[in-house]
């Protein structure tokens, strides 16, 4: 192994790392606060769901961000211009990301990674396709709103079957199986037909996953029986507290599911790049597709893992002890919305921001009136994050770019 | 990353039920003055009213803090402008309860012997509907956590019900005592019928505003 491809493995965990660092409370810090969650079992179940995400359905996103940004032809002759862009691109928004996340700045992995491939392609000279942007930035609107508008229907009919009823202990209690059942079928769809690559026809991916949420359901409904009582004829107030109890075990498996979406769709910022490196740095050439090696996942995820365990803790702690306000129903509805909204994007090759997501639908389960007082000066934080994150990380990318290029050429 | 716990305002509510149980605590304090009074026992109204002024400027400071946080920024999961009404009518109660209180201080003004039953159980009345306000007031963080729909939102509106009921019943009988009042005129010197009135104003005060309270919680379930 050479200096460069050296250089990119230490660049890409760095940056995974920082991506590990920086979006796990968005998974597990209302799991926390809620208590559902132990800081340790948090840690753990995030560690698990991140790792399983990145490798299993990890390697959708990545020909869009390197190939979709940049005219890869222009460094056709030029191929270690292209591996000095990307590294420098890499270590420009892990550079980024980390400050982001030491200040407690909201940034996204992905906008970030975005603006540095596109800093050093300015800065070669090559030329940029503005359209794509167009439409990557057109995903980063578009997250927010349909994770906002999933989240303000889930919480609406969640309010209306369950918290509004007569007897809420009863209604969740019929009802929480099918909540369960429905993430896990669209975990397991997720699963099956794109990322096992097992080549399955739609149907029976469909099939398989419906049969999925059905086990899961029975599981459930075996569970609710055994374990959480009847309580009849308790005062409203004493049924509502009870059915956010049965509501924080759905939390919790909402909240690795948002892990594993994370883990699924952030992997491919670190990973991606780092995967053209390598191969064009071997080859000579610029691919016509890179095909990302699962060992390369794997070092992927380690690095998040990493970025969890090491960071990621700690940030869990602050946030996790500020938001007492969103219960485990309002949790369940936010989180579920987010990791659909992730899981979709990431499968159309849109690369999204997590944070900004969850956001979109916490705000969602606002407009409800799921949560007393949301503060609506983040909205306006999110924007200016959009707008400084891309440049930031470009003009970084483009500085970096030009001081390896004479070092490496 | 503290973006999800910059997301979150609060929880005013909270401050809004304190607010509501503060304001009643004024109102507790109608029944021992109105005692005090039949018992002539100057000394007592003195020492309540000083109480009830007391109580009445912590629930100001409440609101008072409430209204800070509720600056323009937040999104509140009920209209802003229906809990800004909630408030200025609870604080009107407490105002009532206040005046009351200071109205007796000003002139001794025994109630006579006739008038005794009427006027008590048009006190009573009147801290009765304070008392109904207080209770739905306090669902206030649960009609929240039921995100203001079904059940929850009925059994307010219920409650929101029984306060229009207990104004009416305080308004039949605040008619009783003027009556009564009107119908002993001749061994009544005019000022001291002039204090009665003043008595009567302050409490139908209080009980106008609980209902009127309560009229703004219903908008705050219904329009969100």
């Amino acid at each position: 192994m050479t200096l460069v491809i050296i250089l990119a493995l230490v660049v890409g965990l760095y940056l995974s790392w920082s991506i590990g660092a920086n979006d796990v409370a968005n998974a597990m810090g209302t799991s926390v606060g809620s208590g559902s969650l132990t800081l340790f079992q948090a840690i753990f179940l995030a560690v698990i769901a991140e790792f399983a995400g990145a490798v299993l359905v990890g390697s959708h996103v990545s020909a869009t961000l390197e190939r979709g940004i940049v005219d890869p032809s222009f460094f056709a002759g030029a191929p270690m211009d292209l591996v000095c862009g990307m590294l420098a691109a890499m270590f420009a928004s892990a550079v980024w990301v980390h400050i982001a996340t030491f200040c407690g700045q909201p940034v996204s992995t992905s906008h970030s990674i975005v603006g540095g491939v596109c800093g050093f392609g300015i800065a070669a000279g090559a030329r940029v396709y503005w359209a794509k942007q167009g439409v990557i930035v057109l995903s980063w609107v578009l997250s927010p709103v349909a994770g906002g508008l999933c989240a303000f229907f889930l919480f609406r009919s969640i309010a209306k079957r369950i918290l509004g009823t007569r007897d809420p202990v009863a209604s969740a209690r019929r009802l929480s199986p099918i909540l369960a059942s429905l993430v896990v079928a669209t975990l397991a769809l997720s699963l099956i037909y794109k990322g096992l690559k097992l080549d399955l026809p739609f149907p029976y991916a469909l099939a398989a996953s419906i049969g999925a949420g059905l086990v899961a359901a029975a599981a459930a409904a075996g569970l609710i029986r055994r374990y959480a009582p009847r309580v009849e004829g308790a005062p409203l107030e004493q049924a509502l507290a009870y059915v956010e109890r049965i509501f924080r075990y759905l939390q919790i498996m909402t909240a690795c599911y948002v892990a594993f979406a994370h883990g699924a769709n952030d992997v491919a910022n670190a990973v991606g790049p780092m995967a053209a490196v390598a191969h064009v740095y071997e080859y000579r050439m610029i691919p016509e597709h890179v095909t990302i090696p699962i060992w390369l996942l794997v070092i992927g995820g380690f690095g998040i893992v990493l970025g969890v365990v090491t960071y990621g803790k700690r940030v869990i702690e602050t946030v996790g002890g500020k938001i007492m306000e969103l219960t485990p129903s309002r949790g369940f509805a936010a989180q579920f919305a987010t990791a659909t909204t992730v899981l979709l994007c990431s499968k159309l090759g849109l690369p999204i921001s997590t944070s900004h997501t969850i956001v979109g639908a916490v705000i969602g389960v606002a407009f409800a009136r799921g949560i007393q007082s949301t503060n609506q000066r983040v909205v306006r934080d999110i924007f200016v994050c959009w707008v400084v994150t891309v440049p930031v990380a470009g003009i970084l990318s483009a500085i970096l770019y030009l001081i390896l290029r004479p070092i490496f050429v | 990353m503290d973006l999800l716990a910059k997301l979150f305002g609060g929880r005013p509510f909270q401050a809004v039920v304190e607010h509501t149980k503060k304001v009643h605590e004024c109102v507790a304090k109608v029944r021992p003055l109105a005692e005090a009074l039949l018992a002539l026992d100057w000394a007592a109204i003195d020492r309540l009213q000083r109480e009830v002024s007391r109580l009445e400027s912590e629930a100001d400071r409440i609101k008072d803090k409430i209204r800070v946080n509720l600056s323009k920024h937040r999104l509140l999961s009920v209209n802003r402008e229906d809990l800004g009404k909630f408030l200025t009518n609870t604080d009107k109660i407490a105002d009532g309860a206040e005046n009351f209180a200071i109205v007796l201080t000003l002139r001794r003004t025994p109630i006579p012997e006739a008038l005794r039953d009427d006027f008590l159980a048009f006190v009573d009345k009147v801290i009765e509907t304070s008392e109904a306000l207080l209770a739905v007031g306090e669902e206030l963080n649960v009609l929240s956590e039921a995100a203001f729909s079904g059940a929850e939102a009925e059994k307010v509106s219920a409650g929101i019900d029984d306060i229009s009921r207990k104004e009416w019943e305080a308004d039949v009988l605040q008619q009783a005592f003027a009556k009564h009042v009107f119908a002993i005129e001749k061994d009544l010197d005019p000022v001291t019928i002039f204090m009665f009135d003043k008595y009567c104003s302050n409490l139908s005060y209080i009980a106008n505003s609980a209902e009127n309270a309560g009229n703004s919680l219903r908008n705050m379930i219904d329009r969100g």
